[in-house]
């Protein structure tokens, strides 16, 4: 009940006030602008990974869903590889650490959009053993839905 | 076909040139016709090289990484260089999971990459004076 309650109020935060993502008291309003990569979605919490996860970009990644991670409960950590085109051994290291941080709170961990080359970089890795994966859908199956919105 | 072409590229050592390298040798390297996974491989295995000379090889970001680049035939020959820390022991450094730096989360598969995504890697250190990996890659490999 007393989670239940945390991560509805961690949400309400979240949703209430976007600009400012204020759960560690360091926050400042200059970082928060220039965060963005996590949202909360149906009780999991979901990083959208960039186009391009190297070694540049993981700090500010990991920063912002470490500081989440920490303050809220979360259940499920989803990272959304759909608009991700590039990833190098940097990216497997933020996987894994957020992995190991979600170890501690008893959440699972789940990799969704794979594209076919981000399937080749788990796999080479050993990752698609370590957390369950999902591939991206197929090109033309998304057309067609995006079709049938516009019509 | 035996088309010849090598560029040369210095940077900082500034994190941000990591996708600036890889970039730039994909780009190098469309004369060859490669497919789409052929320059995802390249510009994976540039990617490690290059972050690994920015994170070990120097302490300051105003030191420079030297990138050349060469083509021959249908083979394309990638090295980079730091005069930098070197490495103390090369055959550990290749190991998977192997890592001086644990505090940064690194996997320690940055080599790992390099050879799956290459098809040959050499590594030459001396401490104190930098690293050299030179890689290769035949590329066409994948077609029929």
């Amino acid at each position: 009940m007393s989670t239940e309650c945390g991560l509805a109020l961690c949400t309400a935060f979240f949703l209430l006030d976007g600009r400012k993502l204020a759960f560690g008291e360091e926050e400042t309003d200059m970082q928060a602008q220039t965060e963005g990569y996590c949202e909360w979605k149906q009780g999991s919490l979901v990083v959208k990974v960039p186009r391009e996860l190297g070694h540049h970009e993981a700090d500010q990644l990991r920063q912002e869903a470490d500081r989440l991670i920490d303050s809220c409960q979360v259940r499920q950590l989803v990272f959304d590889f759909s608009q991700t085109e590039f990833m190098d051994s940097a990216g497997i290291g933020v996987i894994i650490g957020r992995c190991r941080a979600m170890g501690y709170h008893g959440g699972s961990v789940v990799a969704r959009n794979l594209s076919g080359r981000l399937q080749k970089i788990f796999a080479v890795s050993g990752l698609h053993k370590l957390i369950q994966t999902e591939p991206r859908e197929a090109a033309g199956r998304k057309k067609e839905d995006d079709n049938a919105g516009a019509e | 076909m035996q088309e010849q072409n090598e560029m040369k590229l210095s940077f900082d050592a500034r994190s941000v040139n990591e996708g600036f390298a890889r970039v730039a040798v994909a780009a190098f390297i469309t004369g060859l016709n490669p497919t789409l996974d052929e320059v995802a491989d390249v510009k994976t295995a540039v990617s490690e090289a290059v972050t690994n000379a920015i994170i070990h090889g120097y302490d300051s970001e105003e030191e420079q990484v030297e990138l050349s680049c060469r083509i021959r035939g249908t083979e394309v020959e990638i090295t980079v260089c730091d005069h930098g820390k070197g490495i103390a022991d090369v055959d550990k450094a290749r190991e998977p999971f192997f890592t001086t730096r644990p505090e940064l989360e690194r996997s320690g598969m940055g080599f790992a990459f390099m050879e799956a995504f290459m098809d040959e890697v050499q590594v030459e250190s001396r401490l104190g004076a930098g690293t050299r990996v030179w890689m290769r890659k035949k590329i066409g490999a994948q077609e029929g």
